[in-house]
């Protein structure tokens, strides 16, 4: 079995699923706070997506830039096969680990 | 070439931090990274939250960036300041050691002290810290085939060890002031010097050296990591 994700990396990688053509740095940093309901550090989503990119989860490519940028260009980012495979196999993980568990749980306050 | 109109300006994060994202970034990101957070700063921040707190953000968030990416892609800021200042506890010890354990335990290890402050094994001591520098540079130039990289790496690894130990001296000089104020170096430099008593005296010491040898010793380590760096090109020209 591969390496388990860590909760931020799904949220990056699940980030990537939702935004598809348009997922640049700004529009993942954005999506993770959306989803996550907090402010999040860009350069650790930057750092995230660069160890994803190592692990051939994610790739990505460069695209024009625009005038709100200066011209700088932004780089999109895709999920790979393995990157899917990795976001099922995390997912199938959570629910085992809950099988026979009723959420949210209680009487334990 | 034309200055910016103010209208202009108002719509740029800081320059100074733009400039500092820049130099720290690595080839790949700094295009990206920094077209980000101005088009975030310029399409969201600005106007939602008015310049004070975008200028906030941003500095924050270009913070964030160099902790995590700085000094190149692959050749972290957090990585190098951890060498530096792991580096900087061992040679802290070894202060600590040559000038409180060694003098205080009995006269034979007092004079050891005294025999380890000779010339030779204290360039000896110099040349081993260069060498580490060099090594962050080498590995560094390994990660990220940058030279760049391994000119910060130097640098950065040289500022955090060498402050690091200088802020040892603060403290054991302050704490047992009663045994290095035996130190014939100490004794001397007072005699010479417009301090009032030997606390003054080292204290002020300490902030000149802050203020001069610190940015000599981060200069001299962009120099060997730089060095380093060059090792690992002609070590990876032999391979290929």
């Amino acid at each position: 079995m591969a390496e388990i994700l860590g909760t931020f990396e799904q949220a990056v990688l699940l980030a990537l699923v939702r935004l598809a053509n348009d997922a640049y740095g700004r529009a993942v940093l954005k999506e993770v706070q959306a989803r996550l309901g907090r402010e999040v550090a860009a350069g650790a989503v930057y750092a995230t997506l660069e160890r994803l990119e190592d692990k051939a989860l994610i790739a990505s490519r460069l695209g024009p830039g625009t005038p709100a940028r200066g011209g700088r260009a932004r780089r999109y980012y895709s999920i790979a096969a393995a990157g899917i495979r990795a976001l099922n196999e995390a997912k199938a993980v959570a629910e085992g680990l809950w099988q026979g568990l009723t959420w949210p749980l209680g009487g334990y306050q | 070439m034309t200055l910016p109109t103010s209208a202009a300006r108002r719509q740029t994060p800081p320059r100074w931090a733009e400039a500092l994202l820049r130099a720290a970034l690595g080839a790949k990101d700094q295009e990206s990274v920094v077209g980000d957070l101005a088009e975030e700063y310029r399409e969201s921040l600005l106007p939602e939250r008015g310049r004070l707190r975008a200028d906030l953000w941003y500095v924050r968030h270009v913070a964030s960036v160099l902790w995590h990416l700085g000094a190149g892609s692959g050749g972290r800021l957090r990585s190098d300041l951890t060498h530096g200042l792991a580096l900087g506890i061992v040679l802290s010890l070894a202060v600590f050691a040559t000038n409180i354990l060694l003098p205080v335990l009995s006269s034979r290890t007092a004079r050891w002290e005294q025999a380890m402050d000779a010339e030779p094994y204290v360039t000896a001591g110099w040349l081993f810290v260069a060498l580490l520098w060099g090594m962050a540079g080498f590995a560094a130039f390994r990660r990220t085939a940058e030279f760049g990289a391994a000119i910060r790496a130097g640098a950065i690894v040289a500022l955090a060890s060498m402050a690091s130990v200088m802020l040892t001296f603060v403290l054991i000089d302050n704490v047992f002031l009663d045994i290095v104020s035996r130190q014939p170096e100490k004794i001397w430099g007072l005699q010479h010097s417009y301090a009032p008593n030997m606390r003054a005296y080292i204290n002020h010491t300490f902030v000149k050296s802050f203020l001069l040898v610190l940015p000599v010793m981060t200069v001299a380590g962009a120099v060997f990591g730089a060095l380093g760096g060059a090792a690992a090109r002609i070590r990876k020209g032999f391979a290929s």
